[in-house]
């Protein structure tokens, strides 16, 4: 794992994750969340989602891989991650967790997972603190 | 069977409960299968990404018996420290706010995790769109 903390860094390297119904049960077993809108199909589809989406921390945790990867994890130490999970993610998709540097804001970065078709379903920054940027 | 978890049960402000998972090797194991490119290193912290997995097994215990359906809708973490393997983690749920907006009911969570010996590992705010 990458750990260089250096505060230079524009791009996130990427992480992805082919979801199937596999993982999706995979993920239930490990967070105990069978949520039948993530299981079960005739459930899901007299939801608003419309059929079965994926647990959104399921494809999360890909950015915190990217931010791990690229930064080190003692970069992720009092760090404060935001994010809004803008669009659901379904069977078959493959996300892809990326982020760049804010200019604006030196050391805090832009975060996102998007669809192979660059749709974004998880948008937010990830704010590192003072401490780990000395 | 306990009364179900619905909207209007929650009191903003209140604490609605907590319970303690532990960083188990199957634990650590059932990530690596999915995440194979992840697998913590034999010592120091686990993956970051474990800490929404753990908070998502607090979550499913504290909340038993919610309506189905719920959506999560965004997320804030702050991290302080990052738990190792084989750490017990206690963590509490408390209703941070009730706003109905149209049709849909959001709920914001604020969730703590301590360690070992009470040390701070992270903080959270989940706000979930309520089913019911």
């Amino acid at each position: 794992m990458n750990t260089n903390p250096s505060n230079d860094i524009m791009k996130l390297t990427p992480i992805t994750l082919q979801v199937t119904a596999e993982a999706i049960l995979a993920y239930a077993e490990l967070t105990n969340d069978y949520n039948p809108i993530h299981l079960d199909p005739e459930f899901a589809k007299t939801t608003a989602m419309g059929g079965v989406i994926a647990h959104g921390t399921m494809s999360l945790n890909l950015v915190w891989q990217a931010l791990a990867q690229t930064l080190g994890d003692a970069a992720l130490h009092h760090g404060v991650m935001q994010i809004r999970f803008k669009r659901p993610v379904r069977i078959g998709q493959q996300v892809t967790a990326r982020g760049e540097a804010l200019a604006e804001a030196p050391g805090d970065y832009a975060i996102w997972v998007e669809s192979e078709e660059g749709v974004r379903v998880i948008e937010g920054t990830f704010k590192r603190s003072m401490e780990s940027l000395a | 069977m306990s009364e179900l978890y619905v909207y209007d049960r929650f009191e903003v402000g209140k604490l609605v409960g907590s319970s303690s998972e532990t960083v188990s090797e199957p634990l650590i194991g059932h990530w690596a299968r999915l995440y194979p490119w992840d697998v913590p290193a034999e010592s120091g912290p686990v993956p970051a990404g474990l800490l929404s997995v753990l908070m998502m097994r607090i979550y499913q215990t504290v909340l038993a018996g919610r309506p189905p359906g719920n959506i999560h809708g965004s997320q804030k973490f702050v991290i302080t420290a990052l738990p190792e393997p084989g750490e017990t983690v206690d963590g509490s749920l408390r209703c941070l706010s009730k706003t109905p907006r149209g049709e849909r009911r959001f709920i914001d969570f604020e969730f703590s995790a301590t360690g070992r010996g009470g040390r701070a590992l992270f903080t959270g705010v989940m706000t979930m769109i309520w089913a019911a």
